[in-house]
């Protein structure tokens, strides 16, 4: 009989009998060998603006080329896209698109970057590196929006062929990781140094769900580590919550709340406070220094852009993020 | 001649004690063997499935273990 395979590439490391599928849906064991089902088979393709991914410090106003598999390393009760990422590989729709094919369609709907997103790119890591390894030798950069949950030997890998990563930092308490998500916080913490110390962009995301981590104490407990730990200048985005999937008793996220939390983040030091899923001046970019509205947003479209190679238009301060 | 009633009674013991014994053994050894098979069976039936109903194909997954 074939053995066990244990599956080291995010936290969970499930352990695989024979023809058993891991946790996240997507990989299997066939005698003793760990296999991806979802190589070449996105179920999501889109070419969105940067902005929605969200990045507000990254090539603004241009367009990236959005994939995504079934499946997901978590299953957090508030997910967005719980159709396709709590979903199995044979439960959605999915179009043969290998990794070549994904760069040549970024290149003809000019798109400057590829995006892993919508469910977790951990669970197509695979697909995503070999569609980085080629998008890099044309020219396009590779983004991700990852919940962070994977294991520093692959994420150190990937992060060489990574030009941005936007984590999702879901609260700051073991227990809710435990309760809401299925998985802890540590991994997550340990996932955001690493990309920092490997170099690659990096803003985090805060889906603020009402009664469950819009404490304001504990918001301000994660601002600071992220100031500590990573940096003043990561751009921390503070997301409304809709009533989805397993939580739709809740109510959507009060604009009270999230402004409360856009203030937290700016006493605790953190420069590029945002705030997302809803129309305020909070998603636009301000200068750090002189407060120069910088980059004007409404929703997902740039309406102007004050910053000239890299630099405030005004004052002259470099404002953090790549541009060009 | 027929058995006394202590040689009856040492035949009923004997055959309880392969009884216990094989009660034992199945359950601690054989009965994970065949549950492990009869689940193995339901997986690769699923996978089968999965994999050749809806056309996907396997593709080798990274490991990082062995470069410790």
């Amino acid at each position: 009989m074939a053995g066990d395979v244990q599956c080291d590439l995010c936290p969970t490391e499930c352990v695989l009998g024979n023809y058993q599928v891991g946790g996240c849906r997507t990989r299997i064991n066939k005698d003793g060998v760990l296999y991806s089902l979802v190589y070449g088979k996105p179920c999501a393709v889109a070419v969105d603006p940067i902005e929605k991914k969200p990045f507000f410090h990254f090539l603004p106003a241009t367009s990236a080329f959005s994939i995504a598999t079934a499946g997901c390393v978590l299953s957090c009760k508030f997910c967005q896209n719980w159709q396709i990422s709590q979903a199995s590989p044979d439960e959605v729709d999915a179009q043969d698109l290998p990794p070549a094919d994904v760069v040549r369609q970024a290149l003809y709907y000019r798109c400057r970057s590829i995006t892993y997103t919508y469910t977790e790119p951990t669970v197509f890591y695979e697909y995503m590196y070999d569609t980085a390894q080629i998008a890099r030798k044309y020219g396009i950069r590779n983004t991700m929006h990852s919940c962070g949950y994977i294991k520093e030997k692959p994420l150190r890998r990937l992060a060489k062929l990574l030009d941005a990563a936007d984590i999702d930092l879901k609260a700051f308490t073991e227990d809710f990781y435990g309760r809401i998500c299925g998985g802890r916080l540590k991994p997550v913490l340990d996932a955001l140094v690493v990309l920092r110390q490997e170099n690659v962009w990096l803003e985090i995301t805060n889906l603020v769900v009402p009664g469950l981590n819009d404490d304001p104490k504990q918001i301000g407990e994660m601002c600071r580590w992220i100031v500590k730990e990573l940096g003043p200048d990561v751009p921390v985005h503070f997301s409304r919550f809709h009533p989805q999937y397993k939580l739709k008793d809740l109510p959507p996220t009060p604009l009270a709340t999230l402004k409360e939390a856009h203030q937290i983040a700016r006493d605790a030091g953190i420069r590029y406070p945002y705030l997302g899923n809803i129309r305020s001046e909070a998603e636009s970019t301000f200068c750090h220094k002189c407060r120069l509205l910088l980059i004007e947003r409404i929703g997902y479209f740039v309406k102007q852009n004050n910053i000239v190679k890299g630099k405030c238009r005004s004052c002259g301060v470099a404002i953090p993020g790549v541009w060009s | 001649m027929g058995m006394t009633d202590s040689g009856k009674f040492s035949a009923l013991m004997a055959a309880s004690v392969c009884l216990a014994v094989l009660s034992v053994a199945y359950g601690t050894v054989l009965e994970p063997y065949v549950s492990g098979l009869a689940e193995t069976a339901r997986r690769r039936e699923r996978y089968e499935k999965t994999v050749t109903e809806k056309g996907l194909s396997l593709h080798q997954g990274m490991y990082w273990k062995e470069k410790d």
